[in-house]
């Protein structure tokens, strides 16, 4: 997955022009600069709208970041990044204000760059594993630079500069005639489809909504990742000749059977979960409790999601969103753009298990939000005509760590509160999206389909699988690393039985 | 692409819109939707595959202005492309000899019981079908619907639909029910159903986003088990669905 640098004697460390740079400063210099604080909107302002609440760093900030970078021998942050991005070489090319460049060593291993530079928990992964935090500093801004490169290149785009030499139709090959289908455009679909057609198949993207992007436009607000910059990304992907079927959910509407029949001989499954789990208390189907995705659809499609004029307005003063994660963050930080006066993350766990991003929590605590953490929901109340009034809260405790590590929350007797609401957001987890594939794709008991994880094959073969519909809800780039691995795997099984057929 | 082939105005409120997808024609049976947007600034509807016609590969729904849809039934024009289109969805109606089946529904809510009432009648099935009062609106309804009926009764309230029922019920044997329309007509009726010890289906009418599974709007208790009209339905034994708490939740809703 990690391109060599024979193949691409540009990403090398030892290329001239990087040692000359690296020799520009010394690590004394660099490590002395403080990390650059990536603008952001004045809260007040932020939530009356749904503009981005990240502005980007300038090009001086991005290069000033840059610089921190110390460019080390055996760089941390790449183990940490699932799709192999080469981040000294995109970083060292920002620092020589060689931009194109920069973004040209990123495509070569991720389609989404702009993306992944807003949503990914950097701090979970490339910045982790970064040499400052060895010396008890700020990690370099990976994902801030990241953002930088494909942000600033878009804008060149859009001004006419089309100098997008990463991306371009590969020369039609024996490869072009092999018919590859991907099942679901959202980020490990994508992520698939962009690392085949570099390569030369002919790939086609099957996508059940009438818009693509799967999670990335249905799941995350406007203010965490603006549906522009999806779409510019998801038109780089059709740049590299990848084709996109919008309305055909695959297993219903089109039948495996068909596609064979097409004459598609590789398949990639990456339908993602997006069926909302629900906690079955007592209330859970009043009027005012709804799902996250009810409530992320209508607030990010707008109103023309729904149909029926009397549909439950969204704007409610007192919103409760159950779960922490990255989901629930968006939909409380939506709620308060609503107009929400209390809007609150509550949570069964404490502080430090919350799984969410960190600068999402951060925003959200800015924006207002309330923590009500180790609070678990028991019941939803009506009142006298049957509409929500109040959620019924079980206070928690910390017992021992179950096997993810994370502590248990355990119920603490008698402690029940009562917080008025008038609007509950079930944000609890996700299940695998339905249906479940036709055929003899072997799938675990909740439904997840079972791969090898080395490669993404399924049981059946030619198909493979990847992203959430394998992992159960977990993170975009998670989901992309999948789609890259599966790839790679497609494509050596493909190239050896190419092989033996030309000889 | 999906285009509009033709559109038969039946009255003010009523119109049946043939739209090419031979996709959909192959694949349909009677229970499937399909989810359509005729517009960008449109939602996305579902809409209950009235008919299909596999050779031309067409299939027929049926919009009513009492759906909230004057605009989009006069914006309609023969030959407009459908942007988007998804279907056939849901889960068929299991068509079978039943013996004698009484299809029940009322106004709007009639419209899936069309390409039911059809099937069973092709099966083999004895169909008495009850529609609301006679007028102009539902004209087009109800001559559907006669075609393949042995015998058609009117009723002009909930409650005379039920009393349809238990006339016949108290004069023949019957098999099945099939009820569609408001969700307290179908609580009526499913427990007269009920007191008769009448197997029942119903057929629910709920919004969606999505139609695939995701919102979680069009969720329903069945036989205590939370299931989602898109996926499951959209036609439930009405014996075990929940239908207090379904009216609760649609107050929000319709």
């Amino acid at each position: 997955m990690t391109p060599s640098t024979e193949e691409y004697p540009n990403i090398s460390r030892t290329t001239p022009w990087r040692e000359k740079l690296r020799e520009k400063m010394t690590s004394k210099e660099r490590t002395a600069l403080p990390r650059v604080k990536m603008p952001e909107l004045d809260e007040s302002f932020r939530i009356k709208c749904d503009e981005e609440v990240n502005q980007g760093l300038s090009l001086q900030q991005a290069v000033l970041e840059a610089r921190r970078c110390l460019d080390c021998p055996d760089p941390g942050c790449m183990k940490g990044c699932p799709v192999a991005n080469n981040i000294p070489s995109f970083i060292k090319n920002i620092e020589r204000h060689h931009f194109r460049e920069a973004l040209d060593v990123l495509s070569l291993t991720t389609v989404l760059p702009a993306v992944c530079g807003r949503v990914c928990p950097q701090e979970k992964q490339c910045e982790a594993g970064c040499i400052y935090n060895k010396m008890k500093k700020p990690p370099v801004a990976i994902g801030n630079l990241e953002r930088f490169v494909a942000d600033f290149n878009r804008e060149l785009s859009l001004q006419g500069h089309k100098e997008d030499t990463a991306v371009r139709p590969v020369p039609v090959s024996v490869l072009s005639s092999i018919k590859i289908a991907v099942i679901g455009s959202g980020p490990s679909g994508l992520a698939f489809a962009g690392d085949m057609a570099k390569q030369g198949y002919s790939v086609t993207v099957f996508e059940a909504l009438d818009r693509l992007g799967g999670v990335l436009k249905y799941g995350i607000p406007e203010f965490c990742l603006p549906k522009d910059v999806v779409n510019a990304e998801i038109a780089r992907v059709a740049d590299l000749g990848v084709k996109f079927v919008k309305n055909a959910f695959v297993g219903t509407t089109i039948t495996y059977e068909e596609l064979h029949r097409q004459g598609f001989i590789g398949i990639y499954v990456a339908t993602g979960a997006g069926k909302p789990r629900f906690m079955g208390i007592k209330g859970e189907n009043l009027p005012g409790v709804m799902t996250a995705n009810e409530y992320l659809i209508r607030y990010n499609l707008g109103k023309s999601e729904v149909y029926g004029q009397n549909a439950m307005s969204l704007h409610r003063k007192k919103v409760a969103v159950i779960g922490a994660g990255n989901t629930a963050m968006d939909a409380v930080r939506a709620a308060r753009r609503l107009g929400a006066e209390r809007a609150m993350i509550i949570y069964r766990r404490g502080e430090d298990e919350i799984p969410a991003r960190a600068e999402e929590v951060r925003h959200a605590l800015e924006e207002g939000v309330e923590f009500l953490t180790l609070h678990s929901p028991v019941e939803y109340l009506a009142d006298e005509h049957g509409i929500l009034r109040a959620v019924r809260l079980q206070r928690m405790t910390l017992g021992e760590p179950d096997e993810s590590g994370r502590r248990t929350p355990v119920e603490i007797p008698g402690a029940i509160e009562e917080v008025e609401i008038d609007l509950a957001v079930v944000c609890v987890g996700y299940l695998p999206n339905p249906p479940a594939l036709t055929g003899d794709v072997e799938l675990s008991r909740k439904g997840m389909i079972v791969v090898d994880s080395d490669s993404g094959k399924s049981s059946t073969s030619n198909v493979y699988a990847g992203g959430d519909i394998v992992r159960g809800a977990s993170t975009v780039i998670l989901a992309m690393g999948d789609g890259r691995r599966a790839a790679k795997a497609m494509s050596d099984a493909l190239a050896e039985r190419v092989k033996n057929i030309l000889l | 692409m999906n285009v509009i082939k033709e559109i038969v105005r039946h009255s003010a409120h009523t119109a049946e819109v043939v739209i090419e997808s031979p996709s959909v024609a192959a694949s349909a049976r009677a229970g499937h939707f399909v989810m359509i947007r005729f517009s960008e600034d449109l939602p996305r509807i579902p809409f209950t595959i009235v008919n299909t016609d596999p050779v031309a590969g067409t299939f027929t729904i049926i919009i009513h202005k009492g759906a909230k849809l004057t605009e989009l039934i006069d914006s309609l024009s023969q030959g407009r492309e459908v942007p988007n289109l998804l279907g056939p969805l849901g889960q068929a109606f299991e068509i079978r000899n039943y013996g004698t089946v009484m299809c029940i529904g009322d106004g709007v809510g009639f419209v899936p019981l069309i390409p039911v009432i059809r099937e069973l009648k092709k099966a083999g099935n004895r169909v008495i079908t009850v529609v609301s009062e006679f007028s102009e609106h539902n004209d087009c309804l109800r001559s559907m619907a006669e075609k393949y009926s042995d015998e058609i009764l009117s009723s002009s309230s909930r409650e005379e639909a039920v009393e349809r029922l238990s006339t016949v019920a108290d004069r023949e044997k019957v098999d099945l029910t099939v009820m569609t329309g408001p969700t307290d007509m179908m609580k009526m009726l499913a427990a007269a159903a009920a007191d008769r010890k009448i197997p029942a289906r119903c057929i629910l009418n709920m919004i969606m986003l999505d139609g695939v599974g995701l919102c979680g709007i069009c969720r329903v208790m069945v036989d205590g088990k939370r299931k989602l009209t898109c996926i499951d339905g959209p036609t439930f034994d009405a014996h075990l669905v929940d239908f207090d708490q379904l009216l609760n939740r649609q107050r929000n809703y319709v």
